[in-house]
């Protein structure tokens, strides 16, 4: 199972990763906090403090078209932000 | 931040210095937290880049020039504080190490010194050093007097040629038989002196010729020079060389010089209403001009002297290797500076600095300074000498004053003047510490004191 699905990087998260040394990824739905602390800790190379995840629910989406309505749901995920150890930094620009 | 001096020999020393992590750390997240407002990137709201991101992109310069701002203010405080005396300015080692501001944390610099050498000069009184006191001969005054009237001379025309009249008048050519030449050379108006005149017989013929009259001459004969025969004739040089035969001149116009005499209208134009009042005082006034004149050259040759005289007395080594190297890089842009004419210049280069180290020694020692005042002193003088080039010397006072302030303004002027109002100081001050030799020389005399050189 492969734990981290992507980073999320928006100016919200952005300002959390200064300011409080917090990032946040969308992480595979059945992983736990332990199974993320440690797949963020190995991929990054740094050290975690905390772990807190959330689920999101996917929403009824419904769009009217020429052709009729199309309706759907979009994906439910697994939101996790991640308390660092304080002098440690993730860099998510560095492949740029 | 560490920095430390070694000395090599009592010339050449080396400054190091290390700049640590906690030396710059600060003032550059200083800056480039500043970049951070400003910096305009695609993909974000200004002020909204990621610091990381405007780290990367501008990080590394900003460092480089925060070390680099750290390295010159050290460098200038630790001078200072230390009272070091340097020739021309710190420059970086050669064996300094390359410097990888990506990986390293601390970085060392050292920078080569050259320490300026000690110059002790003591002037006492035993020191003698002549100063020429030009005498003023008659003929001196005969010509100063000569070009004060002459500027308000005026030209008439008269009725017969004298010594130093000027004759205008028409060139027509003659042939062999002495009758005007078909399509030969014409000029018209042409003016010629009768100081130029060569020859006794042609001066003869046109001395008391009056306005009409027609005189023959051979021109190449009677004029010294193709250039003069030419200009009268208006043809080139090369017709004027071939030319040969005599001429036909119809005397139009004689005009005469006419040196003003020495009266009361006189005296006020040229000395201003109400200075001159008698041809005693006149005579008085220009002598005064003749001494102020050679006072200068006096002056000036006093200079030279005293220049000399210090040098001699003062035998310094300067650390040449490093002075090369470091005119060399100040005048990189300069493309006539190259190693070899620096080799040429180096001894006269090492001579003005040895001077300057002199001259500071002077100022140092005996605590002289110059204030605005003096500075504003030596540029109401240089006004006034330009101005006496342009032939006016009675510019008056307020006039000089607001060119002088006008002229200070310009900051490289300004420094010009002060190091000329610092010069005229220090020479003062050698003039006061040593026994002046007094000698009195004619011009010739004097004149020949600079050939010698």
């Amino acid at each position: 199972m492969k734990v981290i699905i992507k980073p999320i990087v928006t100016e919200k998260m952005t300002e959390q990763g200064e300011t409080l040394n917090r990032y946040g990824f969308i992480v595979d739905k059945r992983a736990n906090k332990l199974e993320i602390k440690k797949a963020v800790e190995e991929f990054y190379n740094i050290s975690v403090e905390s772990v807190n995840t959330m689920v999101y629910g996917g929403k009824e989406k419904t769009r009217y078209t020429k052709s009729g309505i199309i309706a759907g749901r979009t994906n439910s995920f697994k939101k996790a932000v991640v308390t660092l150890v304080e002098g440690d930094k993730i860099d998510f620009y560095s492949n740029i | 931040m560490n920095i430390s001096k070694e000395n090599i020999d009592a010339l050449n020393a080396v400054i190091k210095l290390t700049v640590n992590k906690e030396d710059y750390e600060q003032r550059v997240s200083d800056i480039l937290k500043d970049y951070r407002k400003k910096v305009n990137m695609p993909g974000f709201r200004p002020g909204k880049v990621p610091a990381g991101l405007v780290k990367k992109m501008y990080g590394k310069g900003v460092l480089v020039e925060e070390v680099n701002k750290l390295i010159s203010e050290n460098i200038s405080k630790f001078i200072t504080d230390n009272e070091l005396d340097l020739l021309g300015e710190p420059m970086p080692s050669e064996n300094q190490e390359v410097i990888d501001f990506d990986t390293q944390d601390s970085f060392e610099f050292s920078f080569d010194v050259a320490v300026a050498p000690e110059v002790e000069i003591k002037l006492t009184k035993r020191e003698k050093i002549p100063f020429y006191n030009i005498e003023i001969t008659d003929e001196m005054m005969d010509q100063q007097t000569k070009s004060i009237t002459s500027r308000f001379g005026k030209s008439e025309t008269v009725d017969a040629v004298t010594e130093t009249s000027l004759v205008k008048g028409d060139f027509v050519q003659l042939d062999e038989a002495g009758s005007v030449l078909e399509e030969g050379i014409a000029a018209e108006d042409a003016v010629l002196s009768m100081t130029v005149v060569k020859t006794e017989d042609d001066r003869k013929k046109l001395l008391d010729a009056k306005n009409g009259d027609v005189i023959v001459f051979d021109p190449k004969v009677a004029f010294p020079s193709e250039t003069e025969v030419s200009y009268l004739l208006k043809i080139t040089k090369e017709q004027a060389a071939e030319l040969c035969g005599n001429f036909q001149f119809t005397i139009k116009e004689i005009i005469e010089f006419n040196h003003p005499e020495l009266n009361q209208e006189l005296f006020d134009q040229a000395f201003g209403e109400g200075v001159v009042s008698s041809e005693e005082e006149f005579k008085n006034k220009v002598r005064e001009n003749i001494q102020d004149t050679l006072n200068q050259e006096s002056e000036y040759r006093f200079n030279l002297d005293a220049r000399a005289k210090l040098m001699k007395k003062v035998d310094v080594e300067f650390p040449e290797a490093f002075l090369k190297r470091w005119l060399l890089a100040t005048n990189k842009d300069n493309e006539k500076m190259t190693a070899e004419q620096l080799e040429k210049d180096m001894p006269h280069f090492l001579e003005d600095l040895k001077w300057q180290l002199i001259k500071n020694n002077l100022i140092k020692a005996h605590d002289l300074k110059i204030e605005d005042n003096d500075m504003l002193e030596y540029a109401k003088k240089s006004a006034r000498l330009q101005f006496m080039q342009y032939g006016l010397s009675n510019v008056p006072d307020e006039h000089v004053n607001n060119y002088a302030v006008e002229m200070l303004k310009n900051e490289e002027q300004r420094r010009n003047f002060a190091e000329g109002a610092i010069n005229e100081k220090v020479m003062a001050f050698i003039k006061e510490a040593v026994k002046l030799d007094e000698k009195e020389v004619s011009r010739e005399e004097f004149n020949k004191l600079f050939e010698k050189k």
